[in-house]
């Protein structure tokens, strides 16, 4: 860190006016707004293409171990939070079992014992799930 | 009509690709692609679960059978359903047989089941 860089800014900005200080500030919030957006492209870009491979290797694979353990399964999980409202899209999609991925990041299962393996039940709760706590409308 | 050219071109590619053996064998496909039930759900005769007895407690296995991914839970599995273990995979008139594929591990698979008229049947995923 340049800590005369830093100190001499701090000047700068303490020598601001009130209007000045509120430019500066709408300016910085442009700036980390772009930022943000171009993180998420970059995000969704990773998730579709982990999807695609995961989706091509897995035709065949009737294991509900073996497809959650494939590589890129994996590192969709390792996305942790961010990657929620994208598996819940997939759901919507019916592209996938996506229910361990999901069950692994939240650490929640909203799927009563009695619908565990009915596709259709467990998006169905899912999406509410995922609703209620404001990941998808 | 199952699927259009652009699906079935597409799903023949991976099948193919992933069992080049049915190229000479011969095969149909029957039904389209679906994540609402598996091989062994299609083995059981059971279209609207998916069957497995994974870690996590996701999917659907009968209760009171081993919750594990091994033959023996397997034949278990299919025994609570009336099938008892055979060593041939013939046609017989008055049975209808199973057949589960394991790897060098004996960690299964894959399922099909034997229609009637002698050829099998069997989902794939």
């Amino acid at each position: 860190m340049n800590a005369e860089l830093v100190e001499s800014l701090a000047q700068a900005i303490l020598a601001l006016s009130v209007d000045e200080r509120s430019l500066l500030s709408e300016k910085l919030d442009t700036e980390n707004k772009l930022t943000s957006s171009s993180k998420q492209i970059q995000l969704e870009a990773t998730f579709a293409k982990l999807v695609k491979q995961w989706r091509e290797e897995n035709h065949g694979v009737s294991s509900t171990n073996q497809m959650s353990m494939h590589p890129a399964y994996q590192q969709i999980i390792g996305m942790g939070e961010a990657a929620i409202p994208l598996l819940l899209r997939e759901l919507e999609k019916k592209s996938g079992q996506w229910f361990w991925a999901l069950k692994s990041i939240t650490r929640e299962d909203p799927v009563p014992p009695e619908h565990r393996g009915k596709t259709s039940e467990m998006i169905k709760a899912w999406l509410k799930w995922g609703r209620d706590k404001g990941y998808i409308c | 009509m199952l699927g259009n050219n652009a699906w079935v071109s597409y799903v023949t590619g991976f099948i193919e690709r992933d069992f080049p053996n049915l190229s000479a064998c011969g095969y149909q496909l029957t039904s389209p692609d679906t994540i609402d039930y598996n091989c062994v759900a299609w083995a059981a005769e059971d279209n609207e679960n998916w069957w497995w007895p994974d870690a996590q407690y996701i999917h659907y296995w009968p209760p009171n059978v081993l919750r594990e991914e091994t033959l023996e839970a397997f034949k278990a599995m299919f025994q609570t359903l009336g099938y008892e273990v055979t060593q041939d995979d013939n046609l017989e008139e008055g049975y209808q047989k199973i057949a589960i594929y394991s790897d060098s591990n004996k960690m299964p698979k894959h399922v099909a089941r034997q229609m009637p008229n002698g050829k099998w049947t069997s989902k794939l995923g």
